[in-house]
């Protein structure tokens, strides 16, 4: 087009007789200056389009260098970053017991002073938690939680899941917590109130169960949910008041030195087997689990702190239930329950007289919850949750120990979340669980939590 | 020890009963019921399908009920409407169902909004903007014109798991098209009174209807996507459009509607509910009248 516009441009000039290159204002005078002064014979079409294209590769060449395209992000990668999301959360607390004498708390026979964790009076950042994800390979995804809070770092999680095993078979491997019952899968930022249920607390930590282990999932190829888990952990932790594969040792008053070995790693076994099927708006979720493992105790309430309570063949059993009825795209109500009992029998190291008991505990017990969410946008729940240990019996040398087993919480939540990013929760509990100094001290608490998360999408699960 | 042996044997052992392909028809699981009239169009009885999301259910919000994991584990396909829409529920569920035929990437998995072009993309994406889609708006199926496309994608896919089937689900997607090509004229002429029209809308399902009909949308009830209406939104929103002559407000099965009603009876224009999807509405029972039941909705 461009050529043909062209050589008529030319031809037309020539016929009026002047000269082609003034004219042109693409053709330069020094590109062929035979043209501009010896007129010449009307040239040839083809010779015009000769001499065009001889015309434009001067021009093009004449030309500046075209801008490199930028390479500035030629080996950048951003694109395969991981999805990171933030996860922050506060409270502001109040509570009858100052923070000198909550740290002396104990629920007997169950948690020691040493296992409470955070919640001071006043105002509390208590973690930041850092999530990431993203797909490995072909093979695998990856999945880490880190979390931030003043006790200092913790790699919650760090695991990768297979993406391609067949049969309905996943392998996980890595740090993670373990699937055993309703609540130990969960992080902390999706718990219906501010802390674990009692007995959670009493048996697998203030967090939950979490170790270096490989789980194999199977979901069974039915139209409702049926899952088993496997897992083997490492089963050494400090982070936990209750598994701990290592060995004591003690020297007694007498000089006897009283030891065990290590036990074999690793250590701690976990199944657990879920299903789940709903009936119109009514969907049920069951589940029972069994964790088995090496437990090792180094303070029990009411006996002589020099001591050591080593049993290999520990067993931590749960069933749960829960119902949730939906009453509208945005409304519900959930009632969930759980019982937890421990059976651990073994090995009684008392410095005090040099001697080796047996000794075996049974403990026990259970929460049930209701949580109603019942506004139209689904902004707002509220909740309550009752907490009760039920079995406590610790026996030495076929005597049995006092222990108190009659010990509750009660407590009650509002919550309101103006998107599923934010969410403020007030919530009350009193707790007659606690012991001082060998008496029950009744606590109450108030306290109001802000949860925040920015960063992808977080999806929910049941 | 040998309790996890035995227990590992255990689930090796039913694995491999239960895992055995025994299914004749292709098992498909579908994220919303307009999916599942569209499959039914165009697999007949060759499949068989489960969907997670109810019409009248806020598609955003679906309670991931445990019992989908299973169902999930089990299919061939899993269809999604995409653009961030089950952003919400659907990922969990796939990462539990441990089924690769089905994961982001496989064959049997597809994203419908991958095959239309989506509109009101943001330039800028802050959850400031409340609960925004950076791939653009992912309500495009209230366009029966994004029919087609869909519908195509969804016989390629399930041609792909099932090739024996692939001749039949073809040759049904053309007698399905040849249909909706007939239908769609209808429903383009029956839409023309309603060019230039302006509505007031609760969340932004209804874009690409309105770009359809050629209706104007000059505002929502929610001041932000997923932010549920404030009284000073509301008295606004009256205001600003005092002059503007809003021929009706629409709004969708799942939300309040006092909100809706309320902005009605001050302007003084009509209210209506719309299906944003098959089974939103008794009357929207599949995808023809689905479009049928917009339309008449609208039109008075």
């Amino acid at each position: 087009m461009v050529h043909i516009a062209f050589i008529s441009a030319l031809l037309l000039a020539q016929q009026r007789g002047e000269p082609v290159a003034a004219q042109s204002p693409i053709v330069p005078a020094v590109a062929n200056p035979a043209t501009a002064t010896q007129p010449k014979p009307a040239p040839s079409y083809d010779e015009l389009l000769q001499r065009i294209e001889a015309l434009e590769k001067a021009a093009e060449e004449r030309k500046p260098p075209r801008a490199a395209p930028s390479t500035a992000g030629t080996f950048t990668q951003n694109r395969f970053n991981p999805d990171l999301s933030l996860i922050a959360d506060f409270a502001v607390v109040g509570t009858n017991v100052d923070d000198k004498t909550a740290q002396r708390l104990v629920v007997p026979g169950f948690v020691d002073p040493s296992d409470r964790t955070g919640k001071l009076r006043g105002i509390d950042f208590n973690y930041l938690e850092l999530a990431f994800n993203a797909a490995v390979d072909p093979y695998f995804d990856f999945f880490s939680v880190v979390t931030v809070a003043p006790s200092g770092i913790d790699v919650e999680e760090t695991y990768v899941d297979t993406r391609q095993l067949p049969f309905g078979f996943q392998l996980r491997i890595g740090k993670f917590f373990s699937a055993f019952g309703r609540l130990n899968g969960m992080h902390q930022h999706v718990w219906d109130f501010y802390d674990q249920p009692l007995v959670y607390e009493a048996f697998m930590g203030a967090e939950g169960w979490k170790n270096p282990g490989v789980r194999l999932s199977w979901t069974a190829p039915v139209d409702f949910l049926l899952q088993l888990n496997v897992e083997v952990f490492q089963g050494v932790s400090d982070e936990s008041p209750l598994f701990n594969a290592t060995s004591y040792g003690l020297t007694a008053a007498n000089g006897t030195v009283l030891s065990s070995k290590d036990s074999f790693v690793p250590g701690m076994y976990v199944a657990a087997l879920k299903t789940s099927f709903d009936s119109g708006d009514n969907v049920f979720l069951l589940g029972a689990s069994v964790m088995y493992g090496h437990a090792l105790q180094t303070r029990i309430e009411n006996l002589p702190t020099d001591m050591a309570f080593s049993a290999p063949g520990t067993i931590v059993y749960d069933g749960e239930l829960t119902y949730k009825y939906l009453l509208s795209s945005y409304r519900s109500i959930t009632w969930q329950s759980e019982y937890l009992g421990r059976v651990s029998s073994g090995d009684l190291a008392l410095a005090s007289d040099g001697l080796v008991h047996a000794a075996s505990k049974r403990q026990g017990g259970f929460y049930s919850q209701l949580v109603w969410r019942f506004d139209e946008p689904g902004r707002f729940r509220v909740g309550a949750r009752f907490d009760l240990l039920d079995q406590n019996t610790f026996t030495v040398d076929g005597a049995g120990q006092p222990l108190d087993n009659l010990l509750q919480r009660y407590t009650a939540m509002l919550e309101f979340s103006p998107t599923e990013f934010s969410r403020f929760r007030l919530q009350y509990a009193y707790d007659r669980s606690r012991f001082l100094d060998g008496a029950r001290k009744g606590v109450q608490e108030v306290l109001l939590q802000m949860n925040i998360a920015v960063g992808p999408h977080g999806a929910h699960s049941f | 020890m040998n309790f996890v042996k035995t227990s590992f044997l255990i689930a090796t052992a039913i694995g491999s009963v239960l895992a055995t392909p025994a299914q004749a028809k292709t098992k498909i699981v579908v994220t919303y019921p307009y999916i599942a009239s569209l499959v039914g169009e165009i697999a007949k009885d060759q499949a068989e399908v489960s969907i997670l999301a109810k019409g009248d259910e806020d598609p955003h919000f679906v309670v991931p009920r445990p019992s989908f994991i299973g169902k999930l584990r089990q299919a061939d396909l899993l269809i999604i409407n995409g653009g961030s829409l089950e952003i919400g529920f659907v990922p969990p569920l796939i990462r539990q169902a441990n089924n690769p035929r089905i994961m982001p990437g496989a064959e049997g998995f597809i994203d419908l909004s991958q095959s239309v072009e989506l509109i009101d993309k943001p330039d800028q994406v802050s959850r400031a903007e409340g609960d925004i889609h950076p791939e653009g708006n992912p309500h495009f199926i209230t366009d029966w014109h994004n029919v087609p496309p869909v519908a195509r994608a969804i016989a390629d896919a399930l041609g792909r798991v099932d090739r024996g089937g692939a001749g039949a689900y073809q040759k049904n997607l053309d007698a399905f098209l040849a249909r909706w090509k007939v239908q769609s004229a209808t429903w383009d002429k029956k839409a023309e009174p309603l060019r230039g029209k302006a509505i007031i809308q609760y969340h932004r399902l209804f874009n690409y209807f309105a770009r359809r009909t050629g209706m104007k949308i000059v505002g929502e009830l929610e001041p932000k996507p997923g932010i549920p209406p404030t009284s000073k939104h509301l008295e606004d929103l009256i205001t600003a459009n005092a002059n503007a002559g809003v021929y009706m407000i629409v709004t969708d099965p799942y939300h309040e509607q006092k909100s809706p009603e309320g902005v009605a009876r001050k302007m003084s224009v009509p209210w209506v509910v719309l299906p944003q999807d098959v089974a939103a509405v008794p009357a929207a029972k599949d995808m023809f009248s689905l479009y049928d039941t917009l339309l008449s909705s609208v039109l008075r």
